[in-house]
């Protein structure tokens, strides 16, 4: 990995993100009154107005983009109007949680999908293969909000194993994980199954056969190593989209992370927590790839980073 | 006149012949036979609601929240009712169209809209297709449902909106692989030798780079399917979506959430239907892939062993 291709990187994911802050200022700028962004639907006129000249939306067009830009370049994004403090604290205090769930929930459903999918692939065709394949694209369809809503209603409503949301302790981790679990579980036990079973029959296993090496052994240490390549491509895609964080999962369970701060601000009009959720999001993004690729060029000697 | 004839009948006979080689496929396939049926049967409901075969979707207070397999009951009361008594199995149905139409719409559109834009960059390139790339890079540098909820956030909700912003979101996906799929075929002999017999730029397009283009697309679009309707059932759970007195199947969930405790089947069923349907999207999106695909098809084999 060189150092040019790190800073071409982040030149470019700089560029990308501020092309979308500056397409999302002007747009609110060019669709209606940005105070409808702020403030409910019910506010007053005389309200308006005073949000109007508290925002300086009084003033021209370009005074108002180099105002906002400047702001932007110190990182400020402005006061929370929801929480009454500066909007990025609120974020950065989300922010961890939502990676912990992201980065455990991911975790899990790569180790359970490479068991699941090597063993439906050592089978393939068998019952069981069949099993995991229903049950697989079942959590690779299943709405997780919905799947978030059952879970409550088994765990917390009827046995009363578990909490219906809030956030205090390990117990109220389980059902957000369960939920974010399913949708990665599902996708990733088909590709690995898919590349296992070209692996097992390419011609370096039979080799390895031919040469009287075991079959437990052929199995996961030969086909294994080479079926996971696709498995953690794929896994690299699904982190970039977990940052965005357990979004309507975190919401169902009242779970205090970037998705939930992000959906609540758009509900309640809170622009600055908006501005700075998506921020954050995309720097947690952009470091998530550069680590995507730094992993797989080291699995891989056939992958060069240019 | 004779010749004429026989070149039909040699025509309808590989046609026929492709649509037994689909059924053999299918058969060696259970979970895309199942996968059919399921859409099919939605399908069937949604043309008997056109036609109104359903019966009145009236508010009737007595059946308040009615719980489902109550066979004693008129059949559309098998499912339930919902809070305001209104039988539970023809509103399914109704959002059944919303949602899927919502999704076959939003595909059609990112599919013809990511074609054009990536053929275009792949086959002239220059400023344009550069601008074309960039932007695109720039959309999907961003999760889906992040960039689809900040431009409901910015245009605010309604069903036009929902379809535009989820189309724009998904499209660079459809225009990276056109535009790659487009610059191979530019390089082929074939449109080489159309550009020397002096064919314009669009000539050589729709007649030789399209249909060369086309299955790949088709493919991508099959898979985006289930995806769409998944994102637009969470934006509608959310209330940024689908707004009442329209339903969707992530709203009736989102409506039943408050009666999770006292009446389970109000969420239960929408989720469950979203989730068949997705399935049925996907197996069948897989399913295709493979039958289009000569070097996939000891999956098939594989599986009918």
């Amino acid at each position: 990995m060189s150092l040019a291709y790190f800073v071409r990187r982040t030149i470019f994911a700089a560029l990308a993100l501020a092309a979308l802050m500056t397409s999302a200022f002007i747009l609110v700028r060019l669709t209606g009154d940005p105070v409808n962004l702020y403030l409910p639907v019910d506010a007053s006129d005389a309200a308006r107005e005073a949000m109007r000249v508290r925002l300086g939306l009084d003033r021209s067009l370009l005074a108002q983009f180099l105002d906002w830009a400047g702001d932007m370049l110190r990182l400020d994004f402005g006061m929370s109007l929801w929480h009454n403090r500066p909007a990025m604290d609120v974020v950065l205090e989300a922010l961890p949680n939502t990676l912990a769930l992201g980065a455990i929930a991911l975790t899990l459903a790569f180790l359970a999908a490479i068991v699941a999918g090597s063993i439906a692939a050592v089978n393939a065709g068998g019952w069981i293969d069949r099993g995991i394949n229903v049950l697989s694209q079942a959590a690779a369809s299943v709405p997780d909000f919905w799947l978030g809503l059952m879970g409550v209603l088994l765990f917390a409503v009827t046995f009363r194993l578990l909490p219906t949301s809030g956030f205090d302790g390990p117990v109220y981790w389980v059902l957000p994980i369960a939920c974010l679990f399913a949708r990665p579980f599902g996708t990733l036990v088909q590709i690995v199954r898919g590349s296992m079973i070209e692996a097992l029959n390419a011609t370096f296993v039979r080799t390895a056969r031919a040469k009287g090496a075991r079959g437990k052994r052929v199995i996961f240490v030969h086909a294994l190593r080479n079926a996971l390549l696709p498995a953690i491509t794929v896994t690299g895609d699904l982190a970039a989209q977990f940052a965005g964080g357990g979004g309507v999962v975190e919401v169902v369970f009242g779970f205090p992370g970037i998705g939930k701060l992000l959906i609540d601000g758009i509900l309640k009009r809170d622009f600055a927590i908006v501005q700075a959720s998506i921020f954050a999001v995309a720097v947690v993004i952009f470091i998530t790839n550069i680590l995507v690729d730094m992993l797989y060029a080291s699995i891989d000697p056939r992958v060069r980073v240019e | 006149m004779t010749e004429a004839t026989s070149e039909l009948l040699g025509e309808r006979k590989a046609a026929s012949g492709r649509f037994a080689w689909f059924l053999r496929a299918l058969r060696g396939d259970p979970m895309a036979v199942a996968a059919t049926i399921w859409l099919l049967i939605v399908v069937f409901a949604i043309l008997a609601d056109a036609l109104s075969l359903l019966g009145e979707n009236r508010i009737s207070l007595k059946a308040r929240n009615l719980p489902p397999f109550d066979f004693s009951q008129a059949w559309t009361l098998w499912l339930g009712a919902d809070a305001l008594g209104r039988p539970l199995l023809v509103r399914l149905i109704q959002a059944a169209s919303t949602t899927i139409g919502i999704a076959l719409v939003t595909v059609l559109t990112s599919l013809v809209g990511g074609t054009v834009l990536g053929v275009i960059a792949g086959y002239f390139g220059g400023i344009i297709g550069n601008v074309i790339m960039r932007i695109s890079d720039i959309i999907l540098g961003f999760p889906t449902l992040l960039v689809a909820l900040f431009g409901l956030y910015l245009f605010g909700p309604s069903v036009l909106n929902l379809i535009l912003v989820l189309a724009i979101t998904r499209m660079p996906a459809y225009i990276r692989v056109a535009r790659a799929e487009t610059l191979e075929a530019r390089e082929r002999l074939f449109v080489d030798a159309a550009k020397v017999f002096g064919g314009g730029s669009l000539w050589i397009l729709r007649v030789h780079i399209l249909p060369s283009v086309a299955p790949t697309m088709l493919t991508l679009a099959s898979v985006n399917l289930a995806m769409v309707m998944l994102f637009e059932s969470g934006l509608s759970y959310l209330g940024l979506g689908i707004q009442p007195p329209a339903v969707s199947w992530g709203l009736m969930v989102a409506q039943g959430q408050g009666y999770l405790s006292s009446a389970w089947w109000l969420g239960f069923f929408p989720g469950l239907a979203v989730m068949l349907t997705t399935m049925s999207f996907n197996l069948l999106a897989n399913w295709f892939r493979i039958v289009n695909d000569p070097s996939q098809h000891w999956r098939l084999v594989s599986r009918r062993r």
